[in-house]
């Protein structure tokens, strides 16, 4: 199944570091910013409709 | 000083620059390995240099006995420490954290060795004044061999993959030997099926070591008091639970002991006191449980499991087994520490006997 990962900002440096240890320097994924865990319900919801496109983009949808 | 030694000391000067320039180090120097001298660690290891010793799949990495003794020799031990910090590995994989990626997590952890037996005097070990500071080689590089194999090893530098939000000073270098002969109580490994004749190391991935100054009583229930709450500060209540290493000084050991307690009963005292009410844990928003991670949060919160009322108090150590003692220390003064460990949480601790030639 095709998958995209998620990530916050601070997050894109360990992202990168985790690609290149499996051999995929290039490797894609989404990045949204930071922090997550003590948003409420309505601003996941509206952090979910803002990474929509990258998600989209990544899985090569026209 | 032979003056040959001198004149090697640019050439000494530039293999540590290099080493540094390859990201081989915790910041401070590294001693250059050579061949011949990994091979006075590996003759000391009792086992093939091949052997898996920890390995994390999902960072596409192992570390070997050769590469633990590869980065022992880069921390400054001497090649007869090696059993102990094979030991320290070992016991860090029987507990398990190390395995599950934690090293990597934002909370930032260290790994705590503790090393009892005949071994501490054989090294040079310190038990005594300034246990968990600076000033000893066995000490200081045992504990360092451990933190450079996880760079190393496994790549876990921080900005990579080593995610740490502050990490802890412990990251350097965390290792003591109990003080068993300043002890009112028998040492720790023999609590779990050794005996005073083995030496060992009980490794436990930590958070933090906090302070605890009580000069001012006689009264073992004001000294339970101080560990109790110290334990259950709200700050390191991320889980349902904490669990802990009371690391005693001997006069605080000496305190418990003349008034009759065995180890078990600080546990038991300590258990029972370290709580927190109701309203302490809503103050803190940790009243309830995440029914996903099982991380506190607030009763209000969508992925809070429902609270049954309001309990009268919540006990943050699950038993009175997920609180280790250990005596270490000078003599000399009422000061104490609670390291505060992520286990275990009620298990027996990994007490790993230290083999080889100097086991």
């Amino acid at each position: 199944m095709p998958a995209v990962s998620i990530c916050t900002d601070p997050f894109v440096l360990t992202a990168g570091a985790m690609a290149r240890s499996y051999g995929f320097p290039g490797f894609e994924y989404v990045s949204i910013p930071h922090p997550v865990a003590s948003l409420s319900a309505g601003q996941i919801r509206e952090r979910a409709r803002g990474l929509v496109p990258g998600l989209v983009r990544i899985l090569g949808v026209e | 000083m032979d003056p040959s030694f001198i004149e090697d000391a640019a050439g000494l000067r530039q293999a540590m620059e290099y080493y540094a320039d390859q990201g081989w180090t915790d910041g401070l120097p590294v001693v250059p390995v050579t061949e011949s001298y990994l091979a006075e660690f590996l003759a000391q290891a009792g086992r093939d240099p091949g052997d898996v010793l920890l390995d994390m799949p999902h960072l596409n990495r192992a570390l070997t006995v050769r590469l633990a003794a590869i980065n022992a020799a880069l921390a400054g031990c001497r090649p007869e420490y090696f059993p102990v910090v094979l030991a320290a590995w070992e016991s860090l994989v029987t507990e398990g954290y190390v395995g599950r990626a934690l090293w990597q997590s934002t909370t930032g952890t260290a790994p705590f060795l503790i090393v009892n037996g005949p071994v501490r005097e054989r090294l040079g070990l310190n038990s005594t004044g300034n246990v968990f500071g600076s000033g000893f080689r066995a000490n200081a590089t045992i504990g360092r061999a451990i933190r450079l194999g996880a760079i190393n090893a496994f790549g876990l530098r921080p900005h990579e993959l080593d995610q740490a939000t502050q990490g802890t000073p412990a990251k350097y270098t965390a290792c003591i030997a109990e003080n068993e002969e300043q002890s009112p109580w028998p040492a720790l490994p023999t609590e779990f099926g050794l005996t005073a004749a083995d030496s060992a190391v009980t490794a436990m991935v930590i958070r933090s070591c906090v302070h605890i100054e009580a000069r001012h009583t006689m009264v073992p229930e004001h000294l339970v008091a101080d560990l109790a709450g110290t334990i259950a500060r709200t700050g390191a209540l991320v889980h349902e639970t904490v669990s802990a290493a009371l690391i005693l000084s001997p006069e605080h050991a000496r305190l418990f002991g003349a008034a009759g307690w065995s180890k078990a009963d600080v546990r038991q005292a300590v258990y029972e006191r370290a709580v927190l009410s109701w309203p302490e844990l809503v103050a803190a928003g940790k009243e309830a449980l995440s029914s996903r991670t099982r991380w506190r949060l607030p009763a209000d919160h969508p992925d809070a499991l429902p609270t049954s009322g309001a309990p009268e108090v919540l006990h943050v150590l699950t038993s009175p087994e997920a609180v280790l003692v250990v005596v270490a220390g000078a003599g000399n003064a009422g000061v104490s520490a609670v390291v505060e460990t992520f286990g275990p949480r009620g298990g027996p601790p990994p007490v790993v006997r230290v083999g080889g030639p100097i086991g």
